[in-house]
Order: structure tokens, then C-alpha cells, then sequence
């Protein structure tokens, strides 16, 4: 596949370009966009480990996290004209596209062990009562915001967050973990949660952020269990 | 934190269960729960959306950002394993592409180039099969909503039995809740119960201890007037003790005294006694010189010796007897006389005004005694002589326990000088010695 020349279909959609040496993740996805199958071969093979990776980390299932890579690459195969450069990397997007989709596996999983049978047998994990919300892209700003929104949690809210999303942990394991009730971690995720989401929705949230994170930290830190 | 439900409260409940649901952290219950209550409140909805949108949307950003520092290179094997994942890949695309008529984007515009640019005979056969292809999809929309009912149908029937299960456990609760009320309410009667018993009990123990206060000070008040009369009684003893001491001397004085006077009685005593014997046996001898004591008559000195005088004087069973001498016609007469009798030992008699005109004119006076009831001969005690002139006393002793012990009366006789050996003159004086002793 790598030395070929693209089709001619797509010769006076795009640039002809040769796969030959390196593209970058954007000049692949753009390449996508304009309908280069190749290159949408090229961006699989780049990103099928870290996609793996993430899902297996969220999921911790083998055969399911290697479901969510097909899952991840059809959904930007569908939707590959829906990047925008201009709001971050292409890397990030797909990575995040990985997550947005582990998450959403995950949930379905954990909520078809007790209703499978009314669950949609598709495998989409859609609930008519529990309504997944559409990928968006994050920008790097908003990225920054978020990462400020973590710094505003106090130390245990934010390690249970962090242990949640980025490890892949349940409450459960991090209960077992820390030696806590189980009921005061999942609290005290609900708390954190409940802050990152006023500072994330809320109309004032992207401005004032940095000015209200210090009184915050201390509210947060004064509630928690 | 300020709650996203200020005007909707009751809701708060579910904004945990909200949080938790979008990250699959909820119990069976919870999710039921959750679920009927979103299906009915759109406030709630819109909240779990919002924090769904946060766990899956706005932390993968970070969680991205993560992975993309953890990635490390991959290899041969890793790219075998990729290029086998992408071969799968692709069979779907390959099996979807025939549905894909939804594509929006240069691919769907490029297929439907594609389209444009086939011959007639080729659309036709492409619309009947686009005719098939929405009737097999219109049967199986005709399935689908079939199954959907009957799922439907199942749910609700689901849903009718979890409301009762939820409404029966509302009742075990609100029972529960009840029950433990009348514990309370019972716990607290017995709690009241108590207390009042306590109460009581402690009023008691109140009295008791008061009581025993007073009881206390009263005890106090009498030790201490004891203590009091202690103190009195040792200070009298001491004073009596003092006291003793002084009676015991001056009892040992007194007795001293006594003694001396005794002795100063004696020899005051014993010095007339030796002049009036020397001065009796001088008149006697002098007016009767033929009349002098019988030696048979053992008559001994006229006064008693010291030793008879001690013997008199100690004497336990000692008998002093007074003697009258009564006329005929009843009147007493001037002579009288005294009796010293210790029985069957010591007699001393003294007698008074026993002279006279007519009894100096006959001679001396003799003492008798005799037994009462014995008719026997009276045995002679002796003759008077004259102890105290001036005071006319006369006196006689007698220390012969052989006649003593023989006599129980005495009688005094005036008889011729020198005396008789029977009575025959005139009885002057008589004393009956019968009788217990009087002395002491």
C-alpha cells in the first residue's frame, strides 16, 4: 500500500500525493476527508494501538476493546470530513474519538449486565432514558479549561477522577484501593463530577475559570468526606 | 456546593445517580430508578446529558493528551496484528457500503457520479433493486416495530412489576419507619419511667442524707457534751482525789490525836487511881486496919492495871450496866454505881456515895456474885475501895475468869471491917448481868 499513488477518481477532489515517506496525522485525515482510502489505511495502522490501548484501559476487555477500535475507525470513516485543524491535532482527535467511544462501550456493558434484554442488541449501547451524548471535538483551549477544572478538585476528588477516566478504574476497585466506603467514593465522584460540569456548561465557566478555581478548591476541599 | 436543582429539590437525589450513570457506576435499583425518573423529567435528563458530556467528551481531551504520552513505538508484530484488525475493517465498509446512502460527504456525492455515469438497463435493474431492497427494509421495519411493541409490552409489564416491588419497599420502609417510631416512643416512656424513678429516688436519698446530717450534728452536739462532762468529772476527780488525800490525813491525824489523848486519858487516869489506892489503903488502914483483900478472893488491885484497862476498853463483848439503889418506897437513892463487864473475864465495878452516916458506922462494902438460878451460896468479888475521894467513887476489879464464869448477877453488902465470907450485912447496891453484851 505504502509507494502507491492515489486513485484517479480522487485526482480532482485532491492533490495527488504520494504515500511514500511520511504524512501527518492532519494531512491524512485530510486526505480522508477528500476520500483516500489509503491514507484512511495508513491512519489505522498509526492509530490501532493507541485506540487499542485507550479502549483496553477503559473497558478491560481484550475482545471488546478491539471491538471499539472497528467501531472507532468506521465512526471516522463515516465522519471523516467532521475534523477541524483548527481546534487541535488530528492525533487528539482520534484518541479522543477512542475514549468518547471506550466510554460509551463501558456504560453499555455495565448497564446490559442487568437489562440486557432491553438494551439495544446492536451493540450502540442506546438507551432511550439514558441518551448518549454526540462526540464533539474539544479545542485546545477548552482542553487547557479542562485541565484547570482538574486542578480545581481537591486532592482526593481529583485522584478519583483521574483514576475513573485516565486509568480506568471502577469506584469499586478505587474503594478497595484507598481503604474508603464505597459510598463516600462514589460521593465524592459525584461532587468532582458536579464541579467539572459547572465549570464546563455553565455560561460563565470558560471565562471565569481561573478567577473562581482558588475559592473552589477551598469549597470543594471544606465538603468533602 | 450551590445544587443545580434550586428550584427543583426533591431532584438532588437523582443528580448523584445522574453523575454516577455516566460512567456505569449504578446498582440495579439505581438504574431503574434513574431511568423511570428521566423518562418523566427532562430537567434531570438534560443533567445526566451534561455530566455524560463531561466524563465522555470533555475528559477524553485529557485522557488523549495522556495516551499520546504513554504511546511508544510499535513493531513488526504490532503492525501484523493491525493490518489484520484493518482487514476486518474493511470487509465491514465493504459489507455496509450497499446502505450507505446516508453519507453526506465527497464519497456519497463521488458514488452518486458513479451512478449517474452507468447506463439505463443498469438503473433500472439498480431501481428494482432499490424497490427489493426498501420492501425487504419496510418488512423489516414491519418486524422491528413488532418486536419493539412486544419489548414494549415486556417492558412495561417490567415496569409495572418494579413500581409494585418499589411501592412494597416504600411500604417495608415507611413501616419500618413507623415500627421505629413506636420503639423510640416506647424507649422514650421507658426512658421517662426511669427518670422519674431516679427522681424519686434521688428525693429519698436527699431526705435520708439530711437526716443523717441531723443526725450527725445532733450526735456532735452530745459528743461534745460529753466530752464536756468528761472534762468536769476528771476536774472533780482530781478534786476528789485531792480531797481523799486530805481525809485520809486528816483521818491519820485524828488518829493520832486520838491515840495521844487516849494515852494522855490513861496517865491522867492512871495517876489518881495509884494516889487514891495509896491514899485508900492509907485510910483503910488507917480506920480498918483488920479488913485487907482474902487471897482466896483473888481481888485484885481496887483499880483496874493498864493492861486490864486495854483489855476493858477493846473489849468486843462488853457489858456496861448502870446500878440504882431504889428505896422501898420506890424513890432512888443518892448511891448508885457502874459495872465494867467483859464475860467471864474482867469485871469492874464502880460505885458512888456508897458512905453514909450509918454505912461508915458499920464497916466496909463487900461485892457478891451469884448465878439467878442458882440457889448456891453467893461467891465474895471483893471489897470497894476508894478510887476518887473527892468525888466519893469507889471501884473494884475483878480478873478471875473461875468465879466470873460462875456468876451472872452482882450486889454490893455492907459488912463488918475486914469483910465477910457470906453476905449478911445490908444490900446496898444489885446488877444483873444477864443479857446480851451492850457495848458495842
Amino acid at each position: 500500500m505504502f509507494g502507491t499513488v492515489c486513485t484517479p477518481i480522487m485526482r480532482g477532489k485532491m492533490a495527488e500525493h504520494a504515500h511514500v515517506g511520511l504524512l501527518t496525522d492532519e494531512a491524512l485525515l485530510h486526505n480522508i476527508a477528500h476520500g483516500c482510502e489509503d491514507c484512511f489505511d495508513l491512519l489505522f495502522l498509526r492509530f490501532f494501538r493507541p485506540v487499542l490501548n485507550m479502549a483496553f484501559k477503559i473497558i478491560r476487555d481484550r475482545s471488546e476493546a478491539e471491538d471499539v477500535v472497528q467501531e472507532v475507525f468506521l465512526a471516522i470513516h463515516e465522519q471523516r470530513e467532521r475534523f477541524d485543524p483548527s481546534l487541535g491535532s488530528a492525533r487528539t482527535w482520534v484518541i479522543q474519538f477512542g475514549y468518547y467511544k471506550s466510554m460509551k462501550r463501558r456504560t453499555y456493558l455495565w448497564n446490559r449486565q442487568f437489562y440486557a434484554p432491553h438494551v439495544d442488541e446492536d451493540g450502540d449501547g442506546r438507551d432511550p432514558a439514558l441518551v448518549q451524548p454526540e462526540f464533539i471535538q474539544r479545542s485546545a483551549e477548552e482542553k487547557e479549561i479542562i485541565e484547570q477544572g482538574l486542578a480545581c478538585l481537591n486532592p482526593a476528588q481529583r485522584r478519583i477522577m483521574e483514576l475513573v477516566h485516565f486509568e480506568g478504574h471502577t469506584l469499586r476497585e478505587i474503594s478497595q484501593m484507598e481503604g474508603k466506603e464505597l459510598g463516600a467514593i462514589r460521593n465524592s465522584y459525584y461532587r468532582g463530577l458536579k464541579t467539572m460540569k459547572a465549570m464546563l456548561t455553565d455560561g460563565v465557566r470558560r471565562t471565569q475559570v481561573r478567577a473562581v478555581a482558588p475559592a473552589k478548591r477551598r469549597e470543594e476541599y471544606e465538603i468533602e468526606l | 456546593m450551590k445544587s443545580s436543582f434550586n428550584s427543583c429539590p426533591q431532584h438532588e437525589n437523582f443528580e448523584e445517580l445522574a453523575a454516577l450513570a455516566a460512567v456505569g457506576e449504578l446498582s440495579p435499583l439505581e438504574l431503574e430508578r434513574l431511568r423511570h425518573h428521566l423518562a418523566e423529567c427532562s430537567l434531570c435528563r438534560a443533567v445526566y446529558e451534561a455530566f455524560a458530556d463531561v466524563a465522555s467528551n470533555d475528559l477524553g481531551v485529557v485522557a488523549a493528551a495522556d495516551q499520546i504520552i504513554e504511546e511508544v513505538g510499535y513493531g513488526s508484530e504490532d503492525e501484523a496484528e493491525a493490518r489484520e484488525h484493518l482487514g476486518r475493517l474493511r470487509d465491514r465498509l465493504k459489507a455496509g457500503a450497499s446502505a450507505e446512502q446516508s453519507f453526506t460527504g465527497p464519497r456519497a456525492a463521488e458514488k452518486r457520479e458513479i451512478h449517474r455515469a452507468r447506463p439505463g438497463g443498469y438503473r433500472r435493474a439498480a431501481y428494482g433493486i432499490a424497490a427489493g431492497i426498501l420492501l425487504a427494509a419496510a418488512a423489516a421495519g414491519g418486524i422491528a416495530f413488532w418486536r419493539a411493541a412486544k419489548d414494549l409490552s415486556v417492558e412495561r409489564a417490567r415496569l409495572h412489576e418494579l413500581r409494585s416491588v418499589v411501592d412494597s419497599l416504600k411500604q417495608e420502609k415507611r413501616d419500618d419507619r413507623a415500627s421505629s417510631n413506636d420503639a423510640v416512643l416506647r424507649s422514650l416512656q421507658e426512658s421517662q419511667k426511669a427518670r422519674d424513678s431516679l427522681q424519686k429516688s434521688l428525693a429519698v436519698s436527699a431526705a435520708r442524707n439530711e437526716e443523717l446530717l441531723e443526725r450527725e450534728r445532733a450526735s456532735e452536739a452530745k459528743l461534745a457534751g460529753a466530752i464536756a462532762t468528761a472534762e468536769q468529772l476528771r476536774q472533780q476527780l482530781a478534786m476528789n482525789d485531792g480531797d481523799r488525800e486530805r481525809l485520809a490525813k486528816l483521818k491519820q491525824e485524828s488518829d493520832t490525836r486520838l491515840r495521844e489523848a487516849l494515852a494522855e486519858l490513861y496517865e491522867a487516869r492512871q495517876a489518881p487511881v495509884e494516889t487514891a489506892t495509896k491514899s485508900a489503903a492509907h485510910e483503910e488502914a488507917k480506920l480498918a486496919p483488920d479488913v485487907q483483900p482474902s487471897p482466896e478472893n483473888g481481888a485484885s488491885p481496887a483499880s483496874p492495871t493498864e493492861v486490864e484497862a486495854r483489855n476493858l476498853f477493846g473489849a468486843r463483848d462488853l457489858h456496861i450496866v448502870d446500878v440504882y439503889d431504889v428505896a422501898g418506897d420506890g424513890k432512888t437513892k443518892r448511891t448508885y454505881g457502874r459495872v465494867y463487864y467483859v464475860e467471864k473475864r474482867l469485871l469492874v465495878f464502880y460505885a458512888f456515895d456508897l458512905e453514909n452516916r450509918q454505912n461508915r458506922k458499920r464497916g466496909v462494902f463487900q461485892a457478891w456474885g451469884y448465878r439467878e438460878a442458882n440457889l448456891g451460896k453467893p461467891l465474895s468479888l471483893g471489897l470497894f475501895a476508894i478510887d476518887d475521894n473527892p468525888t466519893s467513887r469507889w471501884v473494884l476489879t475483878v480478873n478471875r475468869p473461875d468465879v466470873l464464869s460462875h456468876i451472872d448477877a452482882v450486889f454490893v453488902t455492907v459488912e463488918p471491917p475486914g469483910g465477910s465470907t457470906t453476905p449478911r450485912g445490908k444490900k446496898v447496891l444489885y446488877a444483873s448481868l444477864i443479857g446480851p453484851p451492850n457495848h458495842p
